[in-house]
This record gives C-alpha cells, sequence and structure tokens, in this order.
C-alpha cells in the first residue's frame, strides 16, 4: 500500500447517506477481513485492495492516536465503543463518521474479531469533537511519539473527567 | 490468455463465486451472521446478488448488536445507550424504534420504582420514630403503675396491722386489706401480661 503512505490530504470533504452505513470487520490484528460496498466506494478502494489491509489504511492525519489508543484498550476488553471519526478516502478527501466497533465473540466467549460500523455523524458532535482533536494531535506533535501518546492520552481522559460523565455518557449525548 | 481460456477463466469464476454465495446462505441458515461473501466475478447479477447478501447481512449483524446492546445496558440502568435508528431500513430501523419505546417504558418504570422505594423508606423512618415514641410514653405510664401498686400493698400491709390493733372490730377490716392487696397483685399481673404483648422493640425488629 505504498499509494496510500504517498496520497496527501485535500480540503474537500465527503458525505454519508442518511441511510447508509460502511461495514467492515477485521481480525483480531485489525486487519480487514471484510468491506462492504459503501466503504469500497466512499474510501474509493476495491474490496480486494482492503482485504488484508490495516484499517488504518483510511486513517486522516488530523486523528489523534490517543483516540484508536482508548478504542483498542475498550474494544479488547470486550466493550462496544462509539468515537467520532475523521477519515481520508483514496483521494485524500476526508469524511467523518460515527463509528460504532465491537468485538465478535466465539461460542466459548473469545473475541476471534471486530465488527465496525460508520454511521452518517450529527454535526453538532464533530463541532463538539474537533477542537479537542486538534489540542490531542498537537499534545502529540510536541513530543516523541511514545511520550506524546501518553500526554494526550491523559489529556483525554483528563477532559472526560472534567464533565463528570463516563465515555460512554458523555458520547451519547453528542450522538 | 488466449480468448478460450480466458473464457474458461471467467466460467470458473463464475462457478466458485455461486458456489461461494451457496456456502454463505447455508451457513447463515444456521444463525452464522460472521459468513460474508468475498469472492468476484465479471457478472452483474453474480456480483447484485452477492452484495444484496451481504448488505442483508450486515444489516441483520448491526441490528442484534445494537439491540443485545441497548437492553444489555437498559438491564444495568444505563437507560442513555439507546438502539441507533440512523443507518438502518426499514423494518430494521422500526425494530430499534421498538426497542427505544420499551427502554423508555423500563427507564419510566425504574424511576417510578426508585421514587416508590424512596417513599416506602421515609414511612418507615416515620413509623419507627413513632413507634420510639410510644414506647417511652408505655415504659413511663408502667413505672407510674409499678409504683401505685407498690404503694397499694403498702397501704394493704398498713390496713392489716391497723385491723390487728382494733382486734374483733378491725375482722372485716382485715378483709378489705387482702382484698387490696389481691388488688394490687392482679394489676401486676395485668402489666405484666402487657410488657410481654406489647414488646416495642420486637416489634421494631419485625417491620425491620
Amino acid at each position: 500500500m505504498r499509494e496510500h503512505r504517498e496520497k496527501r490530504p485535500t480540503m474537500r470533504e465527503l458525505f454519508l447517506g442518511e441511510e447508509e452505513v460502511i461495514v467492515s470487520k477485521t481480525d483480531t490484528k485489525g486487519l480487514i477481513t471484510y468491506a462492504n460496498d459503501v466503504f469500497c466506494r466512499i474510501a474509493g478502494y476495491s474490496a480486494t485492495e482492503l482485504l488484508g489491509v490495516p484499517h488504518s489504511i483510511v486513517r486522516h492525519p488530523d486523528m489523534p492516536r490517543c483516540v484508536f489508543k482508548f478504542m483498542w484498550d475498550r474494544i479488547a476488553a470486550g466493550h462496544e465503543i462509539f468515537a467520532y471519526v475523521k477519515n481520508m478516502a483514496r483521494s485524500g478527501d476526508y469524511y467523518w463518521v460515527l463509528a460504532h466497533v465491537t468485538p465478535t465473540f466465539s461460542s466459548q466467549g473469545e473475541i476471534i474479531g471486530y465488527h465496525s460500523n460508520r454511521r452518517c455523524p450529527a454535526r453538532a458532535g464533530i463541532s463538539a469533537v474537533e477542537p479537542l482533536y486538534r489540542q490531542l494531535c498537537a499534545v502529540e506533535e510536541a513530543s516523541d511519539p511514545r511520550t506524546g501518546l501518553d500526554q494526550s492520552l491523559a489529556l483525554l481522559v483528563a477532559t472526560l473527567n472534567a464533565t463528570g460523565l463516563d465515555y460512554d455518557e458523555f458520547i451519547f449525548q453528542l450522538i | 490468455m488466449t480468448s478460450s481460456s480466458f473464457l474458461i477463466y471467467e466460467a470458473e469464476q463464475k462457478e466458485a463465486l455461486l458456489n461461494e454465495i451457496v456456502t454463505v446462505c447455508q451457513q447463515v441458515a444456521e444463525g452464522n451472521l460472521e459468513a460474508r461473501i468475498l469472492g468476484q466475478a465479471d457478472d452483474e447479477r453474480l456480483t447484485l446478488i452477492a452484495d444484496s447478501v451481504n448488505a442483508l447481512l450486515d444489516s441483520i449483524d448491526i441490528y442484534v448488536r445494537e439491540s443485545v446492546a441497548s437492553l444489555k445496558a437498559a438491564s444495568d440502568h444505563r437507560y442513555y445507550r439507546r438502539s441507533l435508528e440512523r443507518g438502518m431500513k426499514g423494518s430494521f430501523r422500526a425494530g430499534c424504534r421498538v426497542i427505544n419505546e420499551a427502554r423508555e417504558e423500563l427507564r419510566l418504570n425504574h424511576e417510578n420504582f426508585t421514587k416508590a422505594q424512596e417513599d416506602n423508606r421515609i414511612l418507615f423512618e416515620e413509623l419507627e420514630t413513632s413507634l420510639l415514641e410510644s414506647k417511652a410514653k408505655i415504659n413511663q405510664a408502667i413505672s407510674r403503675i409499678s409504683g401505685i401498686t407498690k404503694g397499694m400493698k403498702i397501704l394493704s400491709l398498713n390496713a392489716k396491722i391497723e385491723a390487728a390493733r382494733a382486734g374483733e372490730a378491725g375482722r372485716g377490716f382485715a378483709i378489705v386489706a387482702h382484698e387490696v392487696e389481691q388488688t394490687s397483685a392482679q394489676v401486676s399481673n395485668v402489666m405484666n401480661e402487657l410488657l410481654n404483648a406489647f414488646n416495642v422493640n420486637d416489634v421494631l425488629e419485625e417491620a425491620a
């Protein structure tokens, strides 16, 4: 996926329809095992191109890394998570989604993969998280990757604590 | 690739996709919602079938995940976790709405139940306070009665002494003094019965 690394973000926004959902499934390492037609269309990749590659293929540089760390910690512990995510298509165009990631369990109760669906986000929710994401990105860029991630994650947790709500309650106010 | 070998390749691809569609449909019929059709072939109708089956599976998958998550949250009293209707189509959206209405009912029931519990708690506290007050009043009355019966015993003893001193003339008086003593003993018995029957401590413990 050399092409992916070279792509440059544009200022053009793409939009998901109200009744559309981007669906993908990954294995426990985050490698895509299924991508639906909406995913292929909006991200600009064929299903064959998406199979077996990391989900980060659509990651936008405006997204703080701590948000993904936060998400991974939650789903790996067996919980669902909702988050506003800015993604980048092959063209470099961006699209905002309300991502909902849930673990898939085997009949023995072990996590065998993850299911992610991305809905058309509420604009008010995007306006609420955008300044926070910018702040988190600035913290991450100010230090080396490891320290930056620790510090931005701490800032994210502190921001949540200040609201007095747990994460789920906080995000459901923005959905 | 020659044109004839290309045709054979295309036919094999379609055959493989068709087989995959059959396998996935069978897996889904067995309740496996993880199966998806991943193969491709240069055939418009087969591609449409594959996309539609996948889209249907995605809808069912999301619907099941949403329903499970929102109902599980409701049973933990986390009523803000509604089933998201956005992105759902037709009957799936309608189903989400019904779940949300039921969830709202559960929330209201829980609110009313919590309020009723609080009302009961206050009522019990009031009852407890008034029982304790009654107990104190009864204790006061009992100690006063027991003072009176003691007085009556002394009174009957004095009357017996006076009757003895009066000799034959005091005989009738001695009978009255004896009756007074008997009466005070009866009052003591009744008082003990009352004490046992109206044990305020026991009443409180049973109510708790």
